[in-house]
């Protein structure tokens, strides 16, 4: 059985796609998860050599009271094969509220896409669960987990989807400069390295 | 022994340092920076004896040592990051 932290209840899983198309939604997702008092977590983060990706994955889900999946990138690539770790993980995270012990049960997910009921194509077998779609857009995706957050998590005071979003556009345009002081290129920034970043930029001016 | 925790948490126009445990609050500024300066001197730079509040009421919680092991970016380094950059864009208003 996944191991259950401590932390438990103020994690959040951020299962989504993590290529360059789809990293301002991965930015604002992650700004809005720590902007609700929340901690984001997900498979970009450091690990110890010799664990395996899954184990790595089933680990975080199994600290993770909260998940955001983002299944809308399943289109077929380069290759003529649609890509399958997003659905893969949330079956895993379904399996895990389903089958697991304890504060695994108490489990809770958003599920999102890009295009309305886009999902029916190609996992029906999830239809009858609450699935947003955010079109491709930072505002409604921070929107729709900001919504999620405010009445399904312990956060007790999430601020509204729009502040959030204002507050995130004021980061943004101080992150070339902060980067800058930091000598390092936009495109460097690791996983911890922006997590670390927002974190202290809220604290500053949160 | 146990680690003392404490709060850097909005009042009123200020902003204070609460000690976690008991809700005492130890003292207070006109700023939340140095509001955050006294309690990470109070705490001696421990990273998880201080947690910093939101205007709204909202803890920023630190992200765990596992993920932040893969940041090169020291805490103080990126705080005097986003210092400077606040301070530049105050110096951009005041000249605009």
């Amino acid at each position: 059985m996944p191991h259950v932290s401590a932390d438990f209840e103020r994690n959040v899983f951020i299962n989504c796609p993590f290529d360059d198309q789809y990293q301002p939604l991965l930015h604002g997702i992650v700004f809005c998860v720590q902007m609700a008092g929340l901690v984001p977590r997900c498979a970009l983060e450091a690990t110890d050599a010799g664990e395996l990706r899954l184990e790595k994955i089933v680990r975080i889900i199994g600290e993770c009271k909260y998940a955001i999946h983002d299944i809308s990138r399943t289109q077929v690539g380069r290759n003529r094969l649609p890509r399958f770790n997003m659905p893969f993980e949330l079956g895993l995270d379904l399996g895990c509220r389903k089958f697991g012990e304890g504060r695994h049960r108490s489990k809770n997910q958003l599920i999102m896409e890009s295009v309305p009921h886009k999902f029916q194509q190609y996992i029906s077998d999830i239809a009858g669960q609450d699935i947003v779609a955010h079109a491709n857009q930072v505002a409604q995706a921070i929107r729709y987990v900001r919504n999620w957050l405010a009445t399904e998590s312990s956060a007790k005071t999430v601020p509204g989807g729009d502040y959030i979003h204002d507050q995130y556009k004021k980061f943004r345009a101080d992150l070339p400069r902060l980067c800058g002081k930091l000598k390092l290129k936009p495109r460097e920034i690791s996983f911890g390295d922006y997590c670390q970043i927002v974190r202290v930029w809220l604290e500053e001016k949160g | 022994m146990s680690r003392r925790v404490l709060y850097v948490v909005p009042l009123k126009d200020r902003w204070a340092i609460k000690n976690a445990v008991t809700g005492k609050l130890l003292s207070n500024f006109p700023t939340k920076s140095e509001a955050i300066d006294a309690a990470r001197k109070i705490s001696n730079g421990d990273p998880r004896g201080l947690v910093v509040y939101g205007r709204q009421g909202q803890p920023f919680l630190k992200v765990p040592l596992k993920v932040t092991q893969s940041s090169r970016l020291s805490e103080s380094k990126v705080r005097a990051a986003v210092r400077a950059v606040a301070k530049e864009r105050q110096e951009t208003y005041k000249t605009s």
